[in-house]
């Protein structure tokens, strides 16, 4: 986050009205509904993730042989899947799954991206055009068959979803990044900062990369609602997470097949309804972040 | 103009020779093949089948003996469908999944825009708000759930179509719906957003001051404005309807390329993936030069050097 609370070192001098950059897109923040709505959402999410397990009485790999395939009751809150597992705590461990996969994919996108973009951005020039020319060019191929030959040759598990998933989001970050390095690069505090003796690395990491905290953190919130999104797809299509490790996706798609809907619809809509939900939440959240933290584009609202 | 379109025609024939040999270095790098079996060949067997497929030449030679016939649009052999060319393949599989995706583009287009505009003129209001609830569930459903939700109300419950095939033109309605799901609700979102930003411009109050009428104010003025961002989507739009096909021809079952792809992924039919990726990726190459080019055309702010920002 953004530096929120004022430096305790702060002189008692230091005018009292007027907020902290910070501390003002907290406020915004703060009253947009529709992002409060999301981290609440989000904040449920992973407590479901981490205590959901020890609430039921069932562990995610027991099968209860009497109860196959049955409705949500009291003894089993969301149902059971043609193995007689619960539901319940199946989706518990999916939203790990789920959520580990959208926080390391952006994370490795996070990584790869601002390096890149930094490097990109700073030193500007012919090192600035071939850097985005390469990606400009990556662009160009359609993500999903990059991420799906990037399967194939990995093999299906978690971690190789991670990399192929991460390995295909730092592009928008890249771009993000260099863009905000570029700017800021030329700009005046920039320059006074190097005028009183301060060294590149000093530059780069105590008044450059600060400043573009806001967008890199809007980024990334966006990215984990893609990386999720996309992992059910690829679980989908028998590239996701596979058991044990099993996701929302692979619970959604293994649910949802016509002669399982009509009987048992449980399968399908719980898992369903918590990619839903993780997608509403994380998308209400980088919206409101966006707005909190780049005031001036308040009047545009994305998609 | 002319030089733009040349610069960018020629940086997608790049991509594509990038996709080509970026697929090739992958495909060869995967651990196990397509004449792995749960017995092995014998020796002198197995020797043949590779000199067959030229898998026993040194890889610089493979790349060019890929690459020539490639030149004129060839790609290779299945390994897998033994006698039967990877082209030959798309060339069958192909058209069905081409209908399905156009039905679905031009209905995402056809049914988005002008639900988005009319959002944005009745903004905050009742309809308003419903259209944006119903489609901020469209961008947050997976298509496959969306998939089999259609399947089992317009085949099981209600009885209107067939559940799953290709034998007849209605067969495509579900299908089509499905894939179309989520870039209707994001055209219709992103075009009302659109619309929006551009009818509280200065120079639209400006028009309306003039005199002129609201119809013309809005086709003559905003319309032409507004528009830009929802053709920037045309592409994104292509590849999300293209990667759809293979989850939601999967899940109906019907006998096209996305579903082809899947089941040669799963018997890890090489020069079969190779041969679609490719496809796939040139197909939509040649949708982003067009539309890029077309941009050009309907914005003229855009400067020639720096080619379409995004």
């Amino acid at each position: 986050m953004t530096p929120s609370a004022p430096s305790p070192a702060a002189p008692p001098l230091a005018v009292a009205k007027g907020l902290s950059p910070g501390r003002a897109a907290w406020r915004r923040f703060r009253r947009n509904p529709a992002a409060m709505t999301g981290c609440l959402i989000i904040a449920l999410l992973v407590v479901y993730a981490i205590v959901g397990p020890s609430l039921s009485p069932h562990a995610y790999d027991e099968q209860n042989y009497d109860h196959l395939r049955e409705g949500p009751s009291a003894l089993f809150w969301f149902g059971t899947d043609d193995l007689g597992r619960d539901l319940f705590v199946l989706c518990a461990m999916g939203a790990r799954v789920s959520l580990a996969v959208g926080l390391f994919a952006s994370l490795i996108s996070l990584l790869v991206g601002v390096g890149y973009g930094a490097v990109s951005g700073w030193f500007g020039g012919r090192t600035d055009q071939v850097m985005m020319r390469i990606v400009d060019i990556l662009y160009g191929i359609p993500l999903l068959l990059i991420v799906i030959n990037l399967m194939v040759i990995l093999g299906s598990g978690l971690q190789n979803v991670f990399i192929a998933l991460g390995m295909v989001y730092w592009l928008n970050m890249a771009r993000i990044v260099r863009g905000q390095v570029l700017r800021l690069r030329a700009s005046d505090y920039v320059e006074a900062a190097r005028a009183l003796g301060a060294g590149r690395l000093r530059l780069i990491v105590r008044h450059i990369l600060p400043n573009t905290l806001g967008p890199i953190i809007v980024t990334l919130t966006l990215t984990i609602p893609q990386a999720i999104f996309t992992e059910s797809f690829l679980s989908c299509i028998g590239l996701g997470g596979s058991a044990p490790n099993e996701s929302w996706g692979t619970l959604a798609s293994s649910g949802a097949r016509l002669e399982l809907v009509q009987y048992s619809p449980h399968l399908v809509l719980f898992p369903a309804a918590a990619i839903s939900l993780a997608m509403l939440a994380f998308n209400f959240v980088g919206d409101g972040l966006r707005d909190a933290l780049d005031p001036r584009d308040l009047r545009k609202k994305g998609p | 103009m002319l030089p733009f379109v040349f610069k960018r025609l020629l940086t997608s024939l790049l991509v594509v020779w990038i996709i080509i040999t970026v697929t090739f270095v992958l495909m060869r790098l995967c651990p196990g093949g397509p004449f792995d079996r749960e017995r092995r060949f014998s020796e002198e067997i197995e020797k043949n089948i590779r000199a067959r497929y030229g898998l026993d030449q040194p890889l610089w030679k493979q790349y060019l003996d890929y690459l020539v016939p490639l030149l004129r649009g060839d790609l290779g052999p299945s390994l897998f469908y033994q006698g039967q060319s990877v082209n030959s393949l798309i060339a069958e599989k192909f058209p069905r999944s081409a209908l399905i995706g156009l039905i679905s583009i031009l209905l995402s287009i056809g049914v988005g825009v002008p639900a988005g505009i009319f959002c944005s003129l009745r903004q905050n209001r009742l309809q308003d708000r419903l259209t944006m609830l119903v489609t901020i569930l469209g961008v947050s459903v997976p298509s496959f759930v969306l998939a089999t939700l259609l399947q089992y109300f317009g085949a099981l419950r209600w009885g209107i179509f067939h559940a799953a095939g290709f034998s007849h033109w209605y067969d495509a309605v579900l299908p089509s719906l499905a894939l179309a799901g989520y870039s209707l609700a994001f055209i219709t979102r992103l075009t009302r957003s659109s619309f929006i930003d551009v009818l509280h411009d200065d120079w639209v109050r400006t028009a309306y001051a003039k005199g002129l009428s609201p119809l013309r104010v809005m086709i003559g003025h905003v319309l032409r404005n507004a528009i830009l961002p929802v053709l920037t989507y045309l592409g994104p739009l292509a590849a999300a309807v293209l990667t759809g096909s293979l989850v939601v021809e999967k899940i109906f079952n019907i006998p096209g390329l996305g579903g082809f792809f899947i089941t040669s992924i799963t018997n890890r039919d090489y020069s079969l993936i190779m041969g679609v990726t490719i496809f796939y990726s040139t197909l939509l190459i040649a949708f982003n030069f067009l539309v890029d080019v077309l941009y050009v055309f309907l914005d003229p702010r855009i400067s020639f050097e720096g080619g379409a920002e995004r």
